[in-house]
């Protein structure tokens, strides 16, 4: 069971890794050498990847009665809501965004890029799981592997990819890469205000049980 | 009692008034009426889908019911809810553990508002579980689980405690521990409301019959 555990967290990150490393062997040869096509595949991978590990949030807590009796306790329920809000962050954005310069190598980055693809994936990492967990919450009585949490979450992640690329892009053709990262960081900010009170009121007001 | 404003003081922990649930379209239970005053353990028996363990989810505030509605000491529910629910204990079939965390992480995070560590350890030499308190829980048995699950019992301050078939899984020793703890919960002026198919070597018991009320 630990070891599970285990392995479901870095799930994630596996996939990732497998998922670039398996594109310039998809592309005609050359297509990758310039970097052009790195932004918007590392980016792809992690919108992916922290998909993926979406459902784990709630699920495990709604399987196991973890969930009930945090519903049932008299603490304030946005608490530990946003407490697995950023467990979650650390143990899958955090890790992506540390082994994303690997992914970057691979598909050849201008060196420019490096740091604002590190930046923009911790920040847009967090918007993700803050954002994802709405729609978690909401499908979290349709068990595993339902296609609504998928269908529902992407329009949320939309805004995350366009600023998210563009960060990358705008450092490699030297222009000014912060305006779009302030963006990202606008929405995570508004998501880190209203998620977590969000998520505690889908559960105080669905029919989980 | 409280359409005029004229809300008296009563003993009754709690108070059911003419519940009715009902899921996808089809009435489960209605017309429930029972009570449970302090000091007294209330034992609600029944044949397996009349629906036991709902009727303890509606009670917890976990579930609305359709009609009627609960009431601890003449007040509903939901007019204090924080206050209700700092007031009870509710264990289920599911047990809230995580199995990847030994049992003294398990009660630590749920006891740790409260206690100390030192307690925890007291509650589960009680509870026989002194030799496993470090192993992680996907090692222990399910009756084992279910000692540790009923630990919260003993750290918890809650006044009435809802029990879903306590007995399930545990053995004999296991059983007449629990049956202690209730019997001295009950002296100590607390209630227990609890759904089991076992009949209990205990005084002061008052059943009911879920079958009554059930479609």
């Amino acid at each position: 069971m630990a070891r599970s555990t285990f392995e479901a967290t870095i799930a994630p990150l596996v996939f990732m890794c497998m998922g670039v490393s398996l594109i310039p062997l998809a592309l005609p040869p050359g297509a990758a050498s310039h970097g052009s096509i790195a932004p918007g595949i590392v980016w792809i991978m992690v919108l992916l990847a922290s998909l993926m590990s979406l459902e784990r949030i709630f699920t495990f807590d709604y399987e196991d009665g973890s969930l009930e009796q945090l519903l049932i306790s008299p603490q304030l329920l946005t608490q530990p809501i946003f407490g697995k809000l950023v467990a979650h962050w650390v143990m899958t954005g955090v890790p992506m965004a540390l082994a994303s310069p690997i992914m970057a190598f691979v598909l050849s980055l201008p060196a420019d890029g490096y740091i604002p693809m590190i930046l923009s994936i911790v920040i847009g990492s967090a918007y993700l799981s803050l954002a994802g967990s709405v729609c978690a919450s909401l499908t979290v009585s349709l068990g595993r592997g339902s296609f609504l949490l998928p269908i529902t979450v992407i329009p949320l992640y939309m805004p995350i990819i366009i600023f998210g690329t563009a960060t990358i892009d705008f450092a490699i053709s030297g222009m000014d890469w912060l305006f779009p990262l302030a963006v990202m960081g606008t929405f995570l900010c508004l998501a880190t205000a209203i998620c977590p009170i969000a998520v505690a009121a889908i559960f105080r007001y669905t029919i989980l049980f | 009692m409280s359409i005029l404003g004229l809300t008296k003081s009563n003993d009754k922990v709690l108070q059911a008034e003419n519940l009715a649930f009902e899921r996808n379209g089809c009435t489960i239970f209605s017309g429930v009426n029972f009570y449970v005053s302090e000091g007294e353990l209330l034992l609600l028996q029944g044949r397996n889908g009349c629906g036991k363990s709902t009727l303890l989810r509606i009670l917890t505030s976990l579930i609305k019911p359709q009609q009627g509605f609960v009431s601890t000491y003449g007040e509903n529910i939901y007019a204090d809810r924080h206050k209700y629910l700092s007031n009870i204990i509710f264990i289920g079939h599911q047990l809230a553990l995580k199995l990847a965390l030994s049992p003294l992480d398990n009660l630590y995070w749920t006891a740790s508002s409260t206690r100390g560590r030192q307690h925890i350890f007291e509650a589960m030499d009680e509870m026989g579980l002194s030799s496993v308190s470090g192993l992680p829980c996907y090692r222990l048995s399910a009756g084992q689980l279910k000692r540790v699950a009923l630990t919260r019992l003993i750290l918890s301050d809650a006044k009435l405690w809802l029990l879903d078939e306590p007995f399930a899984s545990l053995d004999l020793s296991g059983v007449s521990i629990i049956e202690k703890l209730i019997e001295r919960h009950l002296k100590q002026n607390g209630s227990v409301l609890m759904t089991s198919h076992q009949d209990l070597r205990l005084s002061n018991i008052r059943k009911i019959d879920m079958s009554v009320w059930c479609h």
